[in-house]
């Protein structure tokens, strides 16, 4: 076993975290069963020394473990066939859905409506046609139609020039 | 083959190490992997207790991450070390865990039992062991999930840089600088609330 004096001379590299992993394990050794070195390291770094402390005690043991562990296990285990078949039911399920659908979309009559949307911009359109005048004065002849959407309070006219060679 | 060993009164999860386990279980076996269970549950279980300073959660934690491991065999390389593994799953759990904590205070759960033992200046050497969980469970509580994580893979299980460096996936001068902080934090803490704990010459 590594000698109380050899400890001292490499706790500073200890600390450093750069001794080899074997010498570092033999000082590691020799602290957890060495309550005087462990006070000079505790001069130097508390922390270090709260950590071997710390790493001097065990967990309980625990008889029940390993079983627990497995059950979780066949648990996962159910879980995930499941998973499987109930993704085999949904694809089922799903191409069923579809072939339906696939069945229902082809035995029906064809559309005289396109099925697609179109948008329509209409033109406002008068509503009534006033009735058209015709009025005959010497040689001329005057045609003229009230303007419906004026309530008749405009006249539109068109004079025909019986002179006008057409 | 396993069947004539039993029959010759060999052990034969003793003639297996954990790679041979390991490939055992990724197929199916599911006594080979019960076996891993048994041989790493207490580093697990004290890995686990000892980032979250909470030995009901470091119980689940350690089941959840045994079933992870299980569920994620196909994954496992076997030219790391089975257990670099284990640790890496468990360390990756318990650090989401103590992110999840809504406040550190959880981290003071009555579990850690106070023993009313008396202490003087060189303590360190005469604290009860419920004493020492206690105090490193509320001084940790001040530090990051990787440098305690760091801390506690390096300092108090003594596990190789590399090694540690494979578990958290960084480098070992992340590694060292992670534990460097959290001695400094620690000694802080240490000064601050239990300057009693402190060696006559008091912290750095």
């Amino acid at each position: 076993m590594i000698a109380c004096r050899e400890v001292r001379r490499l706790q500073t590299i200890f600390l450093e975290l750069t001794l080899e992993p074997a010498t570092e394990a033999e000082v590691r050794r020799h602290l957890a069963g060495c309550g005087e070195c462990r006070g000079a390291l505790a001069e130097q770094e508390p922390a270090t020394a709260l950590a071997l402390r710390l790493g001097d005690f065990e967990v309980p043991a625990d008889a029940g473990f390993v079983g627990e562990v497995m059950a979780g296990v066949h648990h996962r285990q159910i879980e995930r066939r499941l998973d499987h078949r109930r993704r085999g039911w949904l694809a089922a399920a799903a191409g069923l859905v579809l072939a339906v659908l696939g069945g229902w979309a082809l035995l029906r009559e064809p559309s005289p409506v396109p099925q697609t949307a179109v948008a329509v911009y209409q033109r406002p359109v008068a509503t009534a046609v006033e009735p058209a005048f015709v009025e005959v004065e010497g040689d001329g002849v005057r045609f003229y139609q009230l303007d419906a959407a004026s309530q008749g309070a405009v006249r539109v006219a068109f004079v025909v020039d019986p002179h006008l060679e057409l | 083959m396993g069947l004539l060993r039993l029959l010759a009164g060999q052990d034969v999860s003793t003639q297996r190490d954990d790679r041979e386990l390991a490939a055992a279980a990724r197929s199916g076996d599911e006594s080979a992997f019960a076996e891993l269970v048994r041989r790493h549950q207490i580093g697990v279980r004290r890995c686990a207790a000892r980032i979250l300073s909470d030995n009901e959660e470091a119980r689940d934690i350690a089941q959840l991450a045994f079933v992870r491991a299980w569920e994620n065999l196909q994954r496992y390389d076997p030219k790391w070390s089975f257990s670099t593994w284990l640790y890496r799953i468990t360390t990756n759990l318990a650090i989401d865990v103590l992110r999840s904590r809504e406040s550190r205070d959880r981290t003071h759960k009555a579990h850690l039992r106070i023993v009313g033992d008396s202490v003087g200046p060189e303590a360190p050497r005469r604290v009860a062991e419920g004493e020492v969980q206690r105090i490193f469970a509320e001084l940790a509580a001040r530090l990051s999930p990787a440098q305690r994580t760091a801390f506690v893979l390096r300092e108090v299980e003594g596990r190789e840089t590399a090694e540690v460096a494979q578990v958290m996936t960084c480098s070992e001068a992340t590694v060292r600088n992670h534990v460097f902080q959290a001695r400094a934090v620690l000694r802080r803490e240490l000064a601050a609330r239990y300057p009693e704990y402190l060696p006559r010459g008091g912290a750095r």
